[in-house]
């Protein structure tokens, strides 16, 4: 019954326990978070990108070049995050998790979006045309983008010394990634209304559209098919 | 634009370079995958065990009881994993993922399913209810716990150095879709893959050997049986 106890004793203190919460100005890191309930909250944009139809892509080609997708693209969206700021939080599978903070932090991450869309584009799908002449893979993907205070605890077990990171931002950016990746990035009312006027437009002309989300009770958000040049 | 070139030189080295894949037989580490080409190929089962409903209930709830709620199902599940064999190789707020491998893998991953189920159901979510009055009600706190098993190739993906191995292969994406099914009374799902090579000791209960997984068609795949169960199995 060790186990049992185990958990009953370790659920137990999690809901007596009170959080110490400190208020962040970084990006925590797991050493920077202690095991107990202590906890950071902080401002963040929270952006996901996903690569569209892995499952069809596991299931229909061989599973090097499905690994060589995989990489290409996490590889792709990791660099673009780092170079804008943005803090790597998490890999699942075929998607990745970045935090941007600071002032900037949503004009930041909107262009990162955008930046990852123009790099599919100009740089992977060609390469792989180049490196698979015969094969008519077509990677897509899609970014979400969403924004709000976030709480970040330790999820508990020494060892996965992982973040977990609660708040609406990161559940609805993961989410907005899961949409259409005929427009490839998706962001929320609240991104849209604190993004500076340059990540709005180009030329005057609106690089983004305004649509409802329909299993988010409707709520406001905006996609976009634009590129950013890296 | 050196960015750009960087990108472009990058994923074309992905793309020409021969994969140097190993066969592993334990899980794997970023450390022991090499950087540059580096795979291993693993034979393993994957489970996912996934919070239902997440997004309402950090919008519900406020974050900081959704925050003890996550944390707490991260929490047993962790170590209902690790008790069973199995090692944790990726958080994602609200779910975790757990490899076993290894000649009992099929057995040992439906137990853990088993063993989530009740940890939830039994402890988890009696404690939650009884503890926060807006959870009272019961219409929050479900689960779902997905396995299958296959070959699965681990690559590095990403540029950090940390849990950023990359598990492709068709066993991770069913395995976390089967976690997402929502069933009333069902908190378990498995591929025929992992039913038909699992012992008996996890196929039947061991009061009088009734079965405890029942096949069902999958929508999404409508070739392929799954097998459900509504069964929960108290962590020894």
């Amino acid at each position: 019954m060790a186990l049992q106890d185990d958990i009953k004793e370790g659920v137990t203190e999690i809901f007596r326990d009170q959080w110490s919460v400190r208020d962040g100005t970084v990006v925590p890191q797991p050493d920077s978070v202690r095991l107990n309930n202590d906890a950071v909250r902080l401002e963040g944009t929270v952006l996901y990108a996903d690569l569209s139809e892995s499952t069809r892509l596991v299931d229909k080609e061989p599973p090097e070049f499905a690994a060589e997708i995989y990489k290409a693209y996490l590889r792709t969206a990791a660099r673009i995050i780092a170079t804008e700021g943005g803090e790597i939080t998490a890999y699942d599978g075929d998607r990745i998790m970045a935090v941007f903070i600071g002032k900037a932090k949503n004009t930041t991450a909107v262009r990162c979006g955008l930046k990852i869309n123009w790099a599919r584009q100009h740089i992977i799908n060609p390469a792989l045309k180049a490196q698979y002449s015969t094969k008519t893979y077509q990677l897509k993907q899609t970014v979400g983008i969403d924004t709000s205070t976030l709480f970040i605890a330790r999820t508990g077990i020494r060892g996965a010394n992982d973040l977990v990171w609660v708040g609406r931002a990161a559940n609805h950016a993961a989410k907005l990634s899961g949409l259409s990746a005929d427009s490839p990035t998706w962001i929320s009312e609240a991104v849209y209304d604190g993004m500076h006027e340059s990540a709005k437009f180009t030329d005057g002309k609106s690089m983004w559209q305004e649509r409802r989300w329909t299993q988010m009770d409707d709520a406001r958000v905006y996609c976009s098919t634009w590129v950013w040049p890296v | 634009m050196p960015l750009s070139n960087d990108l472009g030189r990058e994923v074309d080295a992905i793309l020409a370079a021969r994969w140097q894949i190993r066969s592993g037989r334990t899980v794997p580490t970023p450390e022991s995958v090499a950087l540059t080409g580096g795979a291993v190929q693993i034979d393993a089962t994957l489970i996912y065990s996934d919070l239902a409903d997440s997004t309402r209930l950090v919008s519900d709830l406020g974050n900081e009881m959704a925050a003890r709620v996550f944390k707490a199902f991260l929490a047993s599940t962790t170590r209902i994993i690790r008790a069973n064999g199995g090692e944790i190789r990726s958080f994602d707020g609200d779910r975790v993922m757990g490899v076993f491998v290894g000649d009992s893998r099929n057995t040992a991953a439906p137990r853990c399913a088993l063993n989530i189920a009740h940890a939830f159901t039994k402890i988890l979510k009696p404690k939650l209810e009884a503890k926060y009055l807006a959870l009272a009600s019961g219409a929050y706190l479900r689960h779902g716990s997905g396995a299958d098993t296959g070959q699965i190739l681990v690559i590095q993906g990403g540029i950090r150095n940390n849990n950023d191995l990359v598990w492709t292969g068709r066993a991770a994406n069913v395995a976390a879709k089967l976690s997402g099914i929502r069933e009333d009374g069902f908190y378990s799902y498995i591929t025929r893959g992992v039913y038909d090579a699992m012992d008996d000791s996890s196929k039947f209960s061991r009061d009088g050997h009734r079965p405890m997984w029942e096949p069902r068609n999958w929508g999404n795949l409508p070739n392929e049986v799954l097998y459900r169960s509504s069964w929960t199995w108290e962590p020894e």
